[in-house]
């Protein structure tokens, strides 16, 4: 399973600390934006180019 | 390993290596070439070179290492990484660099300060930082890759470090930024396949990724039974190796101050990945290289910090022990680690191989970077500055591609005196030394430089000593992370405040140096930006 609410506090894939899972999670965000941005911002003209 | 395994992909690297070394040796007609290239470099190219020069050794074996010392904290560093050293960097900083350096006709990082702020001081200044500190930086990136590669093939340290100094060197100084680019782009992607089958190969070993950290969740118990290092770290504030920190305890502020912010924040300032936004044609292609680069960067350090911590349980469910509460050099838990992983794996050589080599691409990608960040300082910077100063006749002041190169060869020379007396612990160490200090200087008058259209040479000065003496002396008297490597105790031994890294304070002073230099003086005219004189 995922994630897993064990009573106490939420585990996910066995990480118990919210504060290690959220830097997974900020870092995958992070690549997805990259993606994302870097797709859309990639395929448009460049105003500023000399 | 099997060395006739490795010695044949060894063989194969090097020959690609100097193919295109020579490459970019037929491609390097002037001095510009030998700076920037085209300037027209292929977005995958941009990306790759630029990940494969950020992540170093350092960033895998120095970092996985302390992982496997501080568990999973390390992978706020993965997520600044991404943020400051792709998101902020490029979007931020590296396309106002680009346009404005080619308004500017900057060729390096240096080159960019000193003509925004029509200043050769400045130029000089940033030329020499890179000349005194970067060789300890470089030193540490080839300490780390040679620490790998004896330990793995059972090689002579000594041969080893000849070895690769010679092939960088070569390539460094007859291919300049074209031969560099394309090797880190050819070494990227080496590292990004040795990483990814490490990560692979891992978790298979440990049941799968829940399992494997549910039982090193579990294993943190176990430890403080049986290891007293566990006890000593726990008392530190350490609570396992998948929880963070206590809040404001020693560990937490070793882990947050020094790994997290020191080399997270100091990315944004390194000279040899300016250069990378400066080479490239539009912003359009910075873009483009987002893609490549967050991947390969996630990949990359995503795994050296997981697979750090978890060999901690690979370890133990192993061999019953656990190395990094066991006082073994930080350095070599990473090799030792792979070594064993894929000891009696079918194919095992090939993936051992495969992953010394991925180590040997992610040293010499950074070396060769920094050997050139450091050639051209001296070889075009303060060549230049110096030839201005003299009054040379204008063809003596022509930079010179013949400078560049003997610059090159001179600082590869004292790269490789400082790997054989630096010890041998200290590669992450050097990298966030490095980074804090360049971050220290530069990062406030860099980013005054861009966003200002008129920026004050005379408050970027002030900012600069103040942020540089804040660092040296904070972390030369009390920062006992940098004194004890030094050899010698922190004033304030003992305290909290010696584990803070000097970044954290010379940043604000930097800003603030700055800010009240503006606010109390009135700006002057930035002057003729070819003579370097105030109008």
């Amino acid at each position: 399973m995922l994630a897993h609410y064990t009573g106490e506090m939420m585990t996910l894939l066995g990480i118990p600390d919210p504060w290690i899972w959220i830097a997974y999670l900020a870092s995958f965000a992070t690549v997805i934006f990259c993606c994302v941005y870097g797709w859309r911002k990639g395929n448009v003209e460049d105003e500023t180019d000399e | 390993m099997n060395n006739t395994v490795f010695f044949s992909v060894m063989a194969v690297f090097i020959a690609a290596t100097l193919f295109l070394g020579w490459y970019g040796y037929r491609n390097t007609k002037d001095n510009d070439s030998f700076l920037l290239g085209r300037q027209k470099t292929n977005p995958m190219i941009i990306a790759l070179s630029y990940g494969a020069a950020f992540l170093s050794a350092s960033a895998i074996v120095g970092f996985g290492g302390q992982a496997a010392t501080y568990g999973m904290s390390l992978m706020w560093l993965v997520f600044l990484n991404l943020f400051m050293g792709l998101v902020v960097a490029f979007l931020v900083f590296g396309k106002r660099t680009r346009r404005l350096g080619r308004k500017e006709g900057a060729f390096t990082f240096s080159d960019f300060l000193g003509k925004r702020f029509r200043s050769p001081a400045i130029r000089s200044f940033s030329a020499v930082i890179i000349l005194v500190g970067m060789p300890v930086y470089c030193a540490a990136v080839l300490l780390g890759g040679v620490n790998f590669i004896s330990t793995s093939a059972g090689l002579d340290k000594n041969l080893v470090l000849l070895v690769l100094s010679l092939v960088v060197a070569v390539y460094v100084t007859y291919g300049g930024i074209i031969a560099v680019m394309y090797n880190d782009a050819l070494q990227a992607g080496v590292m990004f396949l040795g990483m990814a089958v490490i990560l692979v190969f891992t978790y298979s070993a440990l049941g799968g990724v829940t399992a494997a950290h549910e039982g090193l969740t579990g294993l943190w118990d176990t430890a403080l039974a049986e290891f007293p290092k566990a006890l000593a770290l726990e008392s530190n504030g350490m609570n396992g190796w998948t929880s963070f920190s206590s809040l404001g305890s020693n560990i937490w502020l070793t882990v947050v101050t020094t790994f997290l912010l020191g080399v997270g924040i100091g990315a944004l300032t390194q000279p040899q990945l300016v250069v990378r936004f400066m080479s490239a044609k539009s912003d359009r292609d910075l873009n483009r290289s987002l893609i490549i680069g967050s991947i390969f960067m996630i990949v990359i350090v995503g795994t050296a910090y997981t697979v750090g911590a978890l060999s901690n349980l690979y370890y133990y469910e192993t061999y019953g022990t656990i190395p990094s509460l066991m006082g073994y050099n930080v350095d070599q838990l990473i090799p030792m680690f792979v070594t064993d992983l894929f000891s009696g794996v079918t194919f095992g050589d090939v993936f051992v191989s495969m992953f010394v080599l991925a180590i040997v691409c992610a040293s010499i990608s950074t070396m060769s970077a920094l050997l050139h960040t450091m050639g051209v300082s001296g070889g075009y910077d303060l060549r230049t500055v110096y030839a201005q100063r003299r009054g040379l006749s204008d063809i003596e002041k022509q930079p010179s591609l013949r400078y560049n190169r003997i610059w090159t060869i001179l600082m590869m020379v004292v790269v490789v005196i400082l790997a054989y007396v630096m010890p041998n612990n200290i590669i992450a160490k050097a990298t966030s030394i490095f980074m804090g200090f360049t971050a220290a200087t530069l990062l406030v008058s860099y980013a005054y430089s861009l966003y200002s259209e008129r920026p004050d040479k005379r408050a970027a000065f002030i900012s600069i000593t103040a942020g540089g003496a804040v660092w040296v002396v904070w972390g030369l008297l009390f920062c006992s992370s940098i004194t004890n490597v030094l050899g010698y105790s922190s004033l304030i031994a003992g305290s909290s405040w010696a584990l803070v890294d000097p970044l954290i304070l010379a940043l604000p002073a930097s800003l603030l140096a700055l800010v009240a230099t503006l606010w109390l003086a009135p700006h002057r005219d930035p002057g003729d930006p070819t003579t370097g004189e105030a109008a």
